[in-house]
């Protein structure tokens, strides 16, 4: 019998034992199982009972690290124009805290978008003349201009909109898709991380491996990041001088030394540890496989753009997410740094903006054209978002911001999201939440749902308690950008 | 599968349906169809479940699956009556069979689950009996759900089969308490009187996950003003849920019996379910009194072995446990495997075969005692003890937070190793660490233990809000010491009295309170010696002599300055006063100025110049003198990244040492820019200068000091100014001086304000003004002969002097309060930094024993309440983790958490027998692992049978030896040990051997410190043990965090031990392990000719038993085929014996020939090396 099946079936049972949610249901079902021979065994990956019906069978997050400004891009505040240089009210700002950055300013002069928006598509969402390609697929997407969280530095913010704390050491979203949901292919992780190069200043935020690791769940959990350098993905590549037949036959060797170990000591891990080798084996020509670009044909390469080709930029990694997306991987994360204008916003916001405007665009389009578009969710946002008062000098031409935490925009699409929509609104001053204010936990909570989980559920026992994405607030499913 | 897809569909929609409780009875026995006639539905349908399981446990299926199996149950289902017979639990249980029986009886017993717990109405429509769903199932330890008619043997025939014994036996030890636990959650020892509900055992794990949570010590989020947790808050009082005695007048039971979804409890939108054992159990408990206990974590530690036993204590008490299952210990593992599995235990690394074929000619009886002293006594006992103690320590070799800079801490490293190989009392280990710096007259070592609370991650991120951070440290402080002394997760009572434990929010913050009163900023500067902070001197003598010159520097300092007084500069013009410089226009070739400037390791020596960069950005070398011939040996400055940069290279990149500012310097702009070098050999030895006066460097660029042995060179020529070769920068470069000593403050200023200097000295006299007066002035005093400047000089000396005394001398992060200033907190509302509320003064949680009647002041009297033989949890706590590194699962589960949410201990009698020994034999710590290595429950055989696998996968019962695998370091040190490669060097900096390019690049902030790995060459760095790696903590060592090595940011008692492709990866391709693969080949090559020796002492060395026959084959089969492939592919051969990462390592070939062999050999090495018995103690 096929050693692969013969593990599964073991490893099914193993799992049983070690799920601590499966419990005792686990042991009962595994009893019952213990004298099973010979089943069928790699039938139903990607076949799972939900909590409800998923809209989303995978998503891909476009996570724009640093934050972009929301009002230069997605929140439209021709008000201000008029208030050029002057301060912002003290009754708009109500005390919000401000970072150690700008809380010692004297003034918080205003500092109007230099940008021009349109309208755009038959919904008419507003989009900022940095976006064009976005802009042409508005009526796919929902914009939430209403987004909100209590953080106000980068380290904080990204770990609590990634894993649900501001602290340090819980699962992130990805670590939770893949520990609730499983792989849809066994040859490739559930879960995979690209970075991605940026244009604007060198100077970025750092990301942090927690934001994609997987806190107290197992580890197989995190994410795999891809590298743009060396192998994609880490020790994959055999040594210089051992070729295929060489593997194959240390494998051979080992497998069967390992099955005869088996069978005198007994240990179900050892079954485990043959089928992860064969899996290994196998990812060694399945991750080439997925990185190997020469099977896309050029209109499509042409319409992520130039920077396709090249390994590592946002226009090769959107390609990535595609073709792993195709392969079943269920959550795809593309990070992109260098959004955190502090200064120089007319400097940098544009170069960031052409490293992700069309690549994103793309991949929208990419997706709908296969039919994907359907079953797959495309987040797109930062962490935080930016002040509409100047940081540093400011000049009819040059600005800064600083970070906002009281409102920012995300645009979310495709599967079980309503194309054209605009969700919330902020004052005009892109400074307080007039309506529908969107915390990230509601966001993730939507994300969760899409993906036929109820996010209330989805809990681990830790340290005692029952520990979710969505921590212990109420979170609100965004049922207003739901199709 | 084989099945159709529209089956599949099918099956899905059904299983989902009844997973999700909303199935209707027509689909329910379409489903049971479905499972009966096809196998391979079957299958899908248990994955499927699985999956559900994952996704949501709810509690009733779990529950009733357990008591539901029985056949007479599956037989009594027809879909649509899912109603159990009561008396059917006098049989006993078969052994299960396979078919579609199983099939049934699976979606039966599923589908009862639901019935039973989500569709009550149709039970409550007859009446809420109990009767009906009373669990049949009788649980051994749990108590007798009716004893009168059912004694636990009665189904218990003697002719059952061991297996089947063994299977039973396990799954009656499940199942009490809490229901979410995983299968193997053992309950305390039942008492003496079975009958009895015990509360602690059955009645408090089903009210603690379902009712606390509101009902609960959280008097803030408690509802209906009920409090279930106490005898009082249930039974006494107007608001009495519980009336002892009567279930029938119990509001208890009325609310979790009703149908009405306004009343049931738990409330449905908590998604938490009581399943009806549970019911069962809460009602017996208070028909019998519904009597209270303490929970077993906060009772005294008992001691209850009794006397003159004929095995060990431990071998009693697991003896017991295993008797009541009608189990017993399996035989003892034979020498070999005993050996290694000590060896590994005690030290980290496998045994030698020297070491082995000794051990098995002592045959005497006090062999093994004695091989457990010796491996006490080694080094690497202290480093393999660290190693786990540096993970519950949260320590790394970076700040953590936002730029994750380096931290210098290694030095408490060092403490934890020297502690563990001095067997230092755990008392006194945990004075030193939570309170050394509060000792009478602190010792160097006292003080570098309190690291332990600075091992915390911190930032300094631009912006962030100070206050904010040092309730966050302090928070963290406070959860550590909780979870790694008292195993109680503290952390939950931040914002709110814990919900399951009687931790209030007051016990929170004044414990916080203890840690309150530090000195630390609530930013760390990025810096690596972010205050408080100690120097680790060598010596006392160093440290007097680094005393001694500081006070000559004060005193030639305040005579410098009198002679600045009274210096008259005299009627000289500047050229006569300024040194020789030189000036270097902007041109597209640097000035020559011959082979001067060639300064090594030990020479002290100044450069200083005024720059002007070019317009673009870019990289330029501005001066210097490297040996582009030899990997630019030699010195220079650099202008890269927008920072200066000073390097000393012995090789570039890597072996240098690096210093510089960034973010200073834009293109275009210009400035002077001056450093010296004391001669120390380290990169502290640097001092830069911007503008005359001295600057910190904001970030060394190059924090680690990778000089090895020294930068001088004949062989270049001192270049100033001049284009970079690839970018056609150039600079200018004016007024430039090389001095061959350290220049003082004094002259660096000077140089700095030549040009003004110069500018107004070309004034008449009668224009210049009072500043220009005093300016030239002090430039001429500088600079001509006289008492002034002998006094600088002789200052820029002694300065040097101190610098090389104080080199090598690390700083290490402590503790320190703020003197004269009692600790004291303020309660924070919702635990929010901004919201301070009442305040309240350092105190112990009220629900644990006090330390005598003076209320405690400081940490010095937290460390010694938390060892006081009375503490109930730190003996338990940390004799339990000690177990737990031996037998990969702790008597505890939950290492982490005693609390009520924890589990129970599964052996409560030996825990506190282990506990109550570790206290009065002083602490003693080697003592400890002696006791538990000499037991024969140690000892014994770990051999899996079938159903030890199944229903025992933890070996929660000890009926067999510990296998599991071994943690990412040590498969990484047994590797470089079994090569031959390991240096055994014990302490010191961290190093960074190989990892893949990238990773920290790929992640690091672009201005920290830590942003660029570079890697550490040489055997002294690539081959230490792990133990050393460089820990950052955003992006630790990627071949250990593939084997489960946590990122170290928060505070870990248990690692998962996960088994993943990507560890196959490491152990076959990482080049770290191919290397250990070449040089345990060429190892075993050297040692004999002879084919099969060959194989023996290879397999020997690696998992300490030599090949039997079969394995002889197989490996021999592979060799074949290995010497084929590369015989016909000699390059291939070659090729596999080149190190890629150090060609130092390379496998050095005399011969070609031998390559083939070589290269074969190197595989059949990587194949034992991969080997699941190799990563695996047995």
């Amino acid at each position: 019998m096929n050693p692969i099946d013969d593990y599964i079936t073991l490893e099914t049972r193993r799992q049983f034992f070690q799920k601590s949610a499966a419990g005792l249901g686990g042991a009962a079902l595994a009893s019952l199982l213990g004298t099973e021979k010979g089943i069928a065994a790699n039938a139903s990956f990607g076949k799972m009972p939900y909590h409800h019906a998923p809209k989303a069978k995978r998503a891909i997050y476009l996570f724009m690290s640093g934050a972009p400004s929301q009002i230069d891009l997605w929140d439209r505040k021709p008000e201000m124009e008029k208030w050029f240089d002057k301060d912002l009210p003290e009754e708009v700002r109500d005390g919000q805290r401000l970072t150690t950055m700008t809380s010692k300013q004297a003034r918080f002069p205003i500092a109007p978008s230099i940008y021009e928006f349109q309208k755009h598509g038959q919904s008419g969402t507003e989009v900022s003349e940095l976006l064009p390609h976005t802009a042409k697929m508005v009526d796919d997407i929902a914009v939430i201009r209403s987004m909100w969280t209590e953080a106000i530095n980068h380290d904080p913010a990204i770990t609590y909109i990634q894993t649900g704390n501001q602290i340090p050491g819980n699962p992130s979203l990805g670590a939770w898709l893949s520990y609730g949901l499983g792989s849809e292919n066994e040859n490739l992780p559930s879960f995979v991380v690209l970075n991605s190069t940026w244009s604007a200043k060198r100077d970025a935020q750092a990301l942090y491996q927690r934001l994609w690791g997987s806190g107290f769940l197992p580890s197989k959990h995190q994410g795999v990041a891809l590298r743009s350098q060396g192998d994609p993905v880490l020790y994959l590549s055999d040594p210089k001088g051992v070729n295929r037949d060489v593997r194959r036959t240390m494998l051979d060797g080992l497998q069967q030394l390992n099955q005869k170990h088996y069978s005198e000591v007994g240990d179900p891990e050892t079954h485990a540890r043959i089928a992860q080798y064969e899996m290994a084996f196998r990812m060694q020509s399945s991750v080439p496989d997925l990185t190997n670009l020469s099977d896309e044909p050029k209109h499509i390469l042409d319409m992520y753009g130039p920077d396709v080709t090249r390994p590592g930029t946002f226009a090769y990694n959107c390609l990535l997410a595609r073709r792993m997306a195709e392969r079943g991987v269920r959550f795809s994360q593309i990070f992109h740094r260098g959004w955190d204008q502090h200064g120089n916003l007319p400097g940098d916001l544009p170069l960031q903006c052409g490293d992700v405007d069309q690549p994103s665009w793309a991949l929208v389009q990419d997706l709908k054209m296969r039919g994907m578009l359907d079953d797959t969710l495309v987040v797109w946002g930062g962490e935080f978002g930016r002040t509409v008062y100047c940081q540093g000098r400011l000049s009819k031409e040059n600005y800064g911001r600083d970070h906002h935490p009281r409102c920012f925009s995300v645009w979310m699409a495709g599967a079980g999201v309503k194309g054209g929509t605009v969700y919330g609104t902020t004052d005009d001053f892109s400074y307080n939440i007039v309506e529908n204010p969107v915390h990230i936990r509601d966001l993730n909570a939507t994300i969760l749902h899409l993906l036929g989980i109820n996010h209330e559920r989805l809990s681990v026992k830790h340290q005692g308690l029952d520990v979710r994405l969505t921590g212990v607030e109420k979170a609100h499913i965004v049922d207003g950008i739901l199709s | 599968m084989n099945s159709s897809p529209d089956k599949s569909e099918e099956l899905s929609r059904l299983a989902s349906a009844m997973l999700d409780g909303q199935i209707a009875d027509a689909d329910l026995a379409r489903l049971a169809e479905l499972l009966r006639d096809d196998p391979e539905a079957h299958t899908e349908f248990v994955r499927l479940s699985e999956l559900h399981a994952m996704l949501d446990s709810e509690p009733a299926i779990q529950r009733s699956l357990l008591e539901d199996q029985l056949p007479e149950n599956v037989v009594s289902l027809s879909g649509s009556n899912p109603v159990p017979p009561s008396q059917s639990s006098k049989e006993h249980i078969p052994h299960p069979r396979r078919g579609w029986k199983i099939a049934l009886g699976l979606a039966a017993v599923l589908a009862l689950g639901f019935f039973l717990s989500q569709q009550k109405g149709r039970f409550s429509d007859a009446s809420p009996s109990l009767a009906q769903v009373e669990p049949v199932l009788k649980s051994l330890d749990g108590p007798p759900l009716d004893s009168d008619t059912l004694p636990a043997e009665t189904y218990l025939p003697d002719e059952e089969k061991p297996e089947s014994q063994y299977e039973r036996a396990i799954l009656a030890s499940l199942g009490s308490g809490s229901q979410q636990r995983p299968p193997t959650n053992f309950t305390a020892e039942p008492s003496a009187d079975r009958e009895k509900i015990s509360y602690n055992r059955d009645i408090r794990p089903i009210l603690s996950d379902n009712c606390f949570s509101c009902h609960g010590p959280d008097e803030h989020g408690r509802k209906a003003n009920l409090r279930l947790d106490t005898r009082d808050g249930a039974a006494e009082g107007e608001t009495a849920a519980v009336v002892a005695g009567s279930p029938d007048e119990s509001e208890l039971i009325a609310r979790i019996l009703t149908t009405d979804v306004d009343d049931i409890m738990p409330p449905p939108d908590s998604h938490k379910k009581l399943n009806p054992a549970q019911i069962d159990l809460l009602t017996r408990w208070v028909t019998e009194g519904a009597e209270y206990e303490d929970h077993w974590a906060f009772l005294p530690i008992a001691n209850s072995a009794p006397e003159d036993l004929e095995v060990s204590e431990i071998d009693y008490f697991v003896d017991r446990k295993l008797d009541r299952h009608r189990l017993s210990r399996s035989p003892e593992a034979d020498r070999r495997t005993l050996l290694r599995r000590i060896t590994l235990d005690l030290t980290g690394l496998p045994p030698t075969p020297e070491e082995i074929e000794a051990f098995l000619a002592d045959t005497s009886d006090e062999a093994y005692g004695k091989k457990i002293d010796e491996l006490l006594s080694r080094p690497s006992f202290g480093e393999h003890r660290a190693r786990y103690w540096l993970d519950a320590a949260r320590f790394g070799d970076t700040h953590g937070l936002h730029l994750d800079n380096y931290r210098e801490m290694w030095p408490y490293r060092d403490w934890v190793i020297n502690a563990f190989n001095e067997n230092m009392p755990f008392d006194q280990f945990t004075i030193e660490q939570i309170a050394g710096d509060l000792l009478p007259d602190a010792t160097q070592s006292q003080q570098v233990a309190t690291g332990f609370n600075r091992c915390n991650v911190t930032t300094s991120e631009g912006g962030a809000i100070e206050e904010e951070f040092l309730v966050r440290y302090a928070v963290d402080r406070v959860a550590t010491t909780g979870t790694v002394w008292m195993g109680l997760t503290a952390g939950c009572a931040q914002c709110h009295d814990h919900k399951f434990d009687p931790m209030t929010m007051r016990d929170f913050y004044s414990l916080l309170a203890f840690f309150n009163n530090t000195t630390q900023p609530g930013m760390d500067g990025n810096a690596k010696d972010s205050p408080p902070v100690v120097k680790v001197w060598n010596s006392p003598e160093q440290k007097k002599k680094a005393d001694d010159l500081r006070a000559r520097i004060a005193g030639v300092k305040k005579s410098v300055a009198e002679s600045l007084k009274i210096f008259v500069p005299g009627e000289m013009t500047f050229e006569e006063v300024a040194p020789d410089i030189f000036d270097h226009g902007r041109q597209d070739k640097a000035s020559d100025r011959g082979a001067s400037g060639n300064f090594g390791k030990g020479d002290a020596f100044s450069v200083a110049f005024r720059y002007s960069l070019p317009a673009e950005d870019g990289r330029l070398v501005l001066a210097g003198r490297t040996d582009p011939d030899n990997s630019d040996r030699g010195w220079r400055v650099v202008w890269e990244d927008h920072g200066m940069v000073v390097e000393l290279i012995e090789a570039f990149p890597g072996q240098m040492l690096k210093r510089g500012m960034t973010r200073r310097f834009r293109p275009g702009s210009s400035g002077h820019f001056a450093f010296s070098y004391d001669g120390s050999g380290t990169s502290d030895g640097i001092q830069l200068y911007q503008n005359g006066a001295p600057v910190s460097s904001r970030f060394v660029n190059e924090w680690h000091d990778t000089l090895e042995i020294d930068f001088a060179t004949e062989n270049a020529r001192l270049l100033v100014g001049g284009p970079d070769s690839t970018k056609k920068l150039n600079s200018t470069i004016m007024e430039f001086v090389l001095h061959d000593r350290r220049l003082s403050d004094a002259e660096m200023k000077a140089y700095g304000e030549l040009y003004v200097t110069r500018a107004a000295m070309n004034k008449p006299l009668e224009k210049r003004n009072d500043k220009e007066k005093t300016q030239w002035k002090n430039f001429a005093a500088v600079f001509c002969e006289g008492p002034y400047r002998e006094g600088i000089l002789e200052l820029a000396a002694l300065e040097s002097e101190l610098s090389k005394v104080e080199s090598h001398v690390p700083t290490t992060l402590v503790m320190a309060e703020k003197p004269g200033e009692p600790a004291k907190a303020n309660m924070l509302e919702r635990g929010e930094y901004d919201k301070p509320g009442e305040e309240v003064t350092p105190a112990f949680p009220g629900f644990l024993p006090g330390l005598g009647d003076s209320p405690p002041q400081n940490r010095l009297d937290l460390a010694k309440w938390l060892v006081n033989p009375e503490h109930p949890l730190t003996a338990r706590v940390t004799v339990n983790r000690i177990w737990q590194e031996l037998f990969g699962v702790g008597l505890v589960k939950t290492a982490e958490d005693f609390g009520t949410q924890g589990e129970n201990p599964s052996h409560p009698q030996l825990l506190d027998w282990l506990a109550r020994g570790f206290i009065e034999s002083g602490w003693d710590v080697k003592q400890l692992y002696r006791t538990i290595l000499l037991s024969e429950t140690y000892r014994q055989d770990s051999t899996i049978s079938q159903e030890m696998a199944k229903h025992d996968p933890e070996n929660r019962l000890l009926a067999r030896g510990p296998r599991f695998r071994l943690d990412a370091e040590v498969i990484r040190d047994q590797a470089l040990y079994v090569s031959g490669l390991l240096d055994e060097s014990v302490g010191g900096p961290s190093v960074k051997p190989y990892q893949p390019g990238g990773i920290w690049e790929a992640v690091g902030y672009t201005n920290s410190n830590t942003q660029t790995f570079y890697q550490d060459f040489g055997p002294s760095a690539e081959h230490r043990r792990s133990l050393y790696a460089f820990w950052k903590r955003t992006a630790h060592p990627p071949n250990l965090a593939i084997f489960d090595a946590p990122n170290r940011e928060s505070c870990i008692m248990r690692r998962e031990r996960t088994n993943t492709p990507l560890q196959a990866l490491v152990l076959m391709n990482d080049p770290q392990f191919v290397r250990t693969s070449r040089w345990l080949a060429l190892r075993i090559i050297g040692e004999t000719e002879d084919r099969d020796e060959r194989l023996d002492a290879m397999a020997e060395l690696v998992r300490g038993r030599p090949l039997d026959e079969d394995e002889r084959r197989i490996i021999v089969n592979s060799l074949d085929q290995f010497q084929n492939i590369y015989g016909s592919d000699q390059t291939a051969a070659a090729t596999l014996l080149v190190d890629e990462v150090n060609s130092e390592f390379s496998i050095p070939l005399t011969d070609p020939q031998r390559a083939p062999e070589l290269a074969a050999w190197t595989m059949v090495a990587n194949q034992m090396l991969n080997l699941d018995e190799a990563i695996n103690k047995n």
